[in-house]
């Protein structure tokens, strides 16, 4: 509780370092107000088109993320069982993770329809992370206990859900807090250039050409929001998950 | 069934562990292990288990054999309870949960003991969990890794009287420091050289 508190202090503190910086400037076009952001978010929230907006990309990041994640975990346990798997993703997983996300923003935008532009990129920014993470997991999995499993002939089901989930599951979580931001980040960017209609990006491009920069901030704000509340709610879902594999009745 | 050993020879980095031991064990029989540390003992047991390779010698016998162990690391899995990592090793869990919340409680584990994660249990508990779910196996030879270290006189002494009822009719093979341990068990002692240099 005292932490948050914290927190809240200094988030305070921020507000109160932008509301100063605001008024020193008195240009509104280069620095509004957070009252003035409050402002154009008031006016914003209560619209469908905000809502509507706020789903697609949503709907379209969070896609590419459970993607992602899904193929990182089975391309991991895989890399892990096989060798070849692994030498063979080496480099593409090395390439995605070096490539600059416009270049592949741009490259894409060529293949696919711009409205699912953001799925794929999303993908493309978790998938190493996760796959990464979880492969090493998986490689630090206590050998006594494989040692265990072999010696008792434990059937493969048993010896994922007893040794090797519960062993990798915390850098599968961990890797996923960190690509939850990168699935945001990445995805309005790929908005912002691929331009879908009723997307946030494209909302906040309009506001950007425009000069309507409350409501760029306004469409900023949102976009942390909703960033945080979804890494919450992905965590949480994936901690009670692993709460229940590490001590779950039907692990044997 | 039995099992002979002979001629085993084992090196770690040109080092030799094991230089042509020879062994072997009844159909039934209890052997108690000895010798002094780092004489190749538990060398010897992780080669009957199949995670060492011998570099010569010949085992007899051990081919489909079911193998039931207790490490001298309990190796349980830290986030499942006493009971369910005895269950992991049965072959049929639904059925055996009876027979090994039993087990569990003929070796001194209560009824909060059994079902607390194996992260939290002490140490003697870990071990008697990992003596229960050797057993539970049903294993046709059980290998017991100095599986008694660490408990007290009592407890050991009930934990011995399970091992000893409870692999009636099976191969056992303790490795032991402890001579009265090995008579408990009524096993038959064979002693191994110290490490050649």
């Amino acid at each position: 509780m005292r932490e948050k508190w914290k927190t809240a202090a200094a988030v305070l503190f921020w507000l109160a370092v932008w509301q100063l910086a605001a008024m020193a400037i008195r240009q509104q076009l280069f620095l509004p107000t957070p009252a003035s952001v409050l402002a154009a978010l008031a006016e914003l929230v209560p619209t469908a088109d905000f809502w509507r907006r706020v789903g697609f990309s949503l709907a379209r990041i969070a896609g590419g993320f459970f993607l992602a994640a899904a193929a990182a975990a089975v391309l991991a346990a895989l890399a892990a069982a096989l060798d070849t798997v692994e030498v063979l993703l080496r480099p593409l997983i090395l390439v995605v993770k070096t490539t600059p996300v416009a270049s592949f923003i741009i490259l894409a935008l060529v293949w696919l329809p711009s409205r699912n532009l953001s799925v794929f990129i999303s993908f493309l920014m978790v998938l190493p992370v996760v796959y990464t993470a979880t492969l090493a997991g998986i490689r630090h999995t206590d050998p006594q206990l494989l040692e265990m499993a072999r010696v008792f002939r434990l059937p493969p089901a048993r010896r994922v859900r007893a040794i090797y989930l519960p062993e990798t599951m915390p850098y599968f979580v961990s890797a996923c807090s960190t690509a939850l931001g990168l699935a945001w980040k990445s995805g309005v960017a790929a908005e912002v250039i691929g331009l879908p209609d009723g997307s946030i990006g494209e909302a906040l491009y309009q506001a950007k050409v425009f000069l309507t920069m409350p409501e760029l901030f306004a469409w900023t704000v949102v976009i942390i929001l909703a960033s945080m509340l979804f890494e919450r709610a992905v965590l949480r879902l994936l901690r009670w998950a692993a709460a229940r594999i590490a001590g779950t009745k039907e692990a044997v | 069934m039995s099992i002979t050993v002979t001629g085993l020879c084992k090196a770690f980095d040109a080092k030799p562990v094991l230089h042509g031991f020879g062994f072997s064990l009844a159909d039934g029989e209890t052997v108690a292990l000895m010798g002094p540390s780092g004489c190749g003992k538990t060398t010897f047991l992780r080669i009957l288990m199949g995670l060492e390779t011998p570099d010569a010698g010949t085992i007899e016998g051990l081919r489909g054999l079911r193998i039931a162990p207790v490490f001298q690391q309990d190796r349980l899995c830290p986030g499942l309870s006493a009971l369910q990592n005895v269950l992991l090793v049965a072959a049929h869990p639904a059925q055996t949960a009876a027979q090994a919340e039993g087990l569990l409680r003929e070796l001194g584990l209560d009824e909060d003991d059994i079902r607390r994660p194996a992260a939290v249990l002490s140490g003697g508990q870990r071990r008697r969990a990992a003596l229960a779910r050797a057993v539970l196996a049903d294993g046709d030879l059980v290998l017991l890794d100095e599986a008694f270290k660490g408990l007290d006189e009592a407890t050991a002494a009930q934990a011995i009287d399970f091992v000893r009822r409870r692999t009636q009719g099976k191969m056992v093979l303790a490795v032991t420091h402890s001579a009265a341990e090995a008579a408990a068990l009524g096993a038959r002692v064979v002693r191994m050289p110290a490490r050649p240099d």
